[in-house]
């Protein structure tokens, strides 16, 4: 993982938030915002890269574990000269309901107190990015949640950076979020998969500025004349785009998810078969080089 | 101030809260995190001779107040423990007891004189693993007896021996006579979950190891039938989230307490048993000498 640095900032802390935000962007996703004044600013200065996580718990003891979440976005907010208050750290995640510890996020009421355990883990390799002139950004599902922060970065700091953005979907589109991507990439695509179990809302009147496709993300994707490319979604779609990417040749990035409990490289439980041997998302990753990955173990 | 730190088989540790083997890593992992030099000790990740990569994924299976885990004790080994991970520990100024695991006792016994003169505080041998192959050393007397020795042989500190939750009176017995100063009692309890998309064991041992709030009553009753039966310290383990928990296992007759699997709750959790413990004595006026054993007799 030569390029991928490891948890170098050390910055995590155990953030006693609150819930700012909660809001829909599709029958079964959310993105919600919680922020709490930052105890120790002076030392925590280099704040949530791009690609981090934090683990999120809203209840005492069940269920067991917290939840794991990539940062969607962050905002920094610094007093004024003089003022005696603390710097306010807002961060954002986008959840998608599939179990008990999602549906009890899901139904926090604005104000409601959740903590959070973070920043964690490895983000995109940047100093890597910084030398791409060509950036694709591979998303599915409530895997397009950690590539934004990589996006709005590049835009804020790049001028000669093309990022193209394709996020794809199943059943219903999140509008909100695409037009968020729509104003830090460069050419944004956005498929759909139809859901029969879902009522789908036409992809053209959701995302009117975005190149709209029926089907897959991987039906459309194509790596060639891309200096880098990142990617976060189910695994299987993660593993053709590194496919696609190792045989032309283009660098891969993968943010991984893994049944997780500890999030500091504790337990041990979050283990993902590499070429390097066993790894942790928590510690190593989530981020990846798509090329390091054993995909089939 | 109550006075909280404990003898515990002639080894003094300044409060009877220890981080669990498996769960805190090497300390090191949760410093930023948690104040560790308020434990009374930390117990590292079970130590093999050589490094060992671990099982394959899935390793954890979260259920109804438990976590079922097949880690298969990973580890760097004992040559990179020595060198990169035991003296970071030591230099933090952390009581630090060491898990070792062995495929036999001659293995028991060359780790337990490879880790002489290294600065481990003591030593807890694990005889109940159930996430390798093979079966748990700490099931049969004949087989802890072997095992004990070997680890006498090699080590002149204190040893604990951590026994599977099923190993009874007559096998903590074994390890004690042969050399045993304390007995840890105990291990996850074996366990299973099966994937029913699949048809199939989650893990791909089929059994792995259950632990978290769910197993403490389990743990607790054996820690109660082992202190009335011996005359050692005996080292609560399993379940325990709060120092109402911990209180219930002193007063049972336990020495000290491990925290494990509540770390994933709440990494400040056995912080905050060694709060509570300290707020709760020293409202009642009570030492250990008052609290250790009180419920004992009484079944």
């Amino acid at each position: 993982m030569d390029d991928v640095t490891v948890n170098a900032d050390g910055n995590e802390r155990i953030a006693e938030a609150v819930v700012r935000s909660l809001d829909w962007v599709s029958h079964d996703t959310f993105l919600m915002s919680a922020s709490w004044n930052d105890q120790d600013p002076a030392d925590r200065a280099s704040g949530v890269r791009p690609g981090q996580f934090f683990l999120l718990r809203a209840w005492e003891d069940e269920p067991l574990l917290s939840r794991p979440m990539s940062v969607f976005d962050e905002q920094r907010i610094e007093p004024l000269p003089g003022d005696q208050r603390r710097t306010t750290i807002e961060v954002s995640f986008l959840c998608t309901v599939r179990g008990r510890g999602t549906d009890l996020l899901s139904r926090l009421p604005v104000g409601a107190p959740i903590r959070l355990i973070g920043p964690l883990g490895n983000g995109w390799p940047l100093d890597a990015l910084a030398a791409s002139r060509r950036i694709a950004l591979v998303g599915g599902g409530c895997g397009v949640a950690p590539l934004y922060p990589v996006a709005r970065w590049l835009a804020e700091r790049s001028r000669d950076v093309e990022v193209d953005g394709f996020l794809g979907f199943r059943g219903e589109a999140y509008a909100g979020i695409c037009d968020r991507y729509r104003a830090v990439v460069s050419e944004l695509t956005v498929t759909l998969e139809p859901d029969p179990q879902s009522s789908s809302t036409s992809l053209a009147s959701a995302i009117p500025s975005a190149k709209a496709v029926s089907g897959r993300v991987t039906d459309v994707f194509d790596p060639a004349g891309y200096d880098s490319v990142l990617a976060c979604g189910p695994r299987a779609m993660l593993a053709e785009i590194s496919r696609r990417c190792i045989r032309q040749g283009v660098s891969v990035y993968v943010s991984l998810e893994e049944r997780m409990a500890c999030g500091v490289g504790a337990c041990l439980g979050c283990a993902v078969n590499t070429i390097d041997g066993v790894k942790h998302v928590c510690k190593d990753g989530p981020v990846f080089r798509g090329d390091q990955v054993v995909w089939n173990g | 101030m109550a006075d909280l730190s404990v003898d515990v088989g002639g080894m003094q540790l300044s409060n009877p809260v220890i981080a669990a083997s498996g769960t805190f890593g090497f300390g090191r992992e949760y410093e930023r995190l948690v104040e560790v030099n308020r434990l009374g000790a930390v117990c590292t990740k079970g130590i093999t001779l050589v490094p060992r990569e671990g099982n394959p994924a899935p390793r954890l299976w979260e259920t109804s107040s438990g976590l079922l885990n097949s880690i298969g004790l990973q580890n760097p080994g004992v040559e990179v423990f020595l060198s990169d991970v035991l003296p970071e520990m030591k230099t933090r100024g952390w009581t630090t007891i060491v898990n070792i695991w062995g495929e036999d006792p001659t293995e028991y016994g060359a780790l337990s004189r490879r880790l002489t003169g290294s600065g481990a505080d003591a030593l807890e041998v694990n005889v109940s693993c159930p996430n390798v192959p093979g079966t748990r050393l700490g099931e049969r007397e004949d087989t802890v007896r072997d095992v004990i020795t070997a680890v006498r042989d090699g080590w002149h500190g204190p040893i604990w021996v951590k026994l599977p939750p099923d190993a009874g009176v007559a096998v903590a017995r074994a390890a004690i006579e042969a050399g045993a100063d304390a007995i840890v009692a105990s291990n996850t309890f074996r366990g299973m979950a099966i994937d029913i998309d699949r048809g199939a064991p989650v893990f791909d041992r089929g059994v792995a190891g259950f632990s978290g709030p769910a197993i403490k009553p389990m743990a607790l009753r054996v820690v109660y039938e082992l202190c009335g039966a011996l005359d050692v310290p005996v080292i609560g383990c399993g379940g325990i989230r709060s120092w109402r928990d911990a209180l219930e296992f002193f007063l049972a007759g336990a020495s000290a307490i491990e925290v494990g699997t509540a770390h994933y709750i709440d990494p400040r959790c056995s912080v905050a048993i060694v709060d509570g413990l300290q707020a709760y004595m020293e409202k009642m006026g009570l030492g250990w000498k008052e609290i250790r054993g009180k419920a004992l007799g009484h079944a």
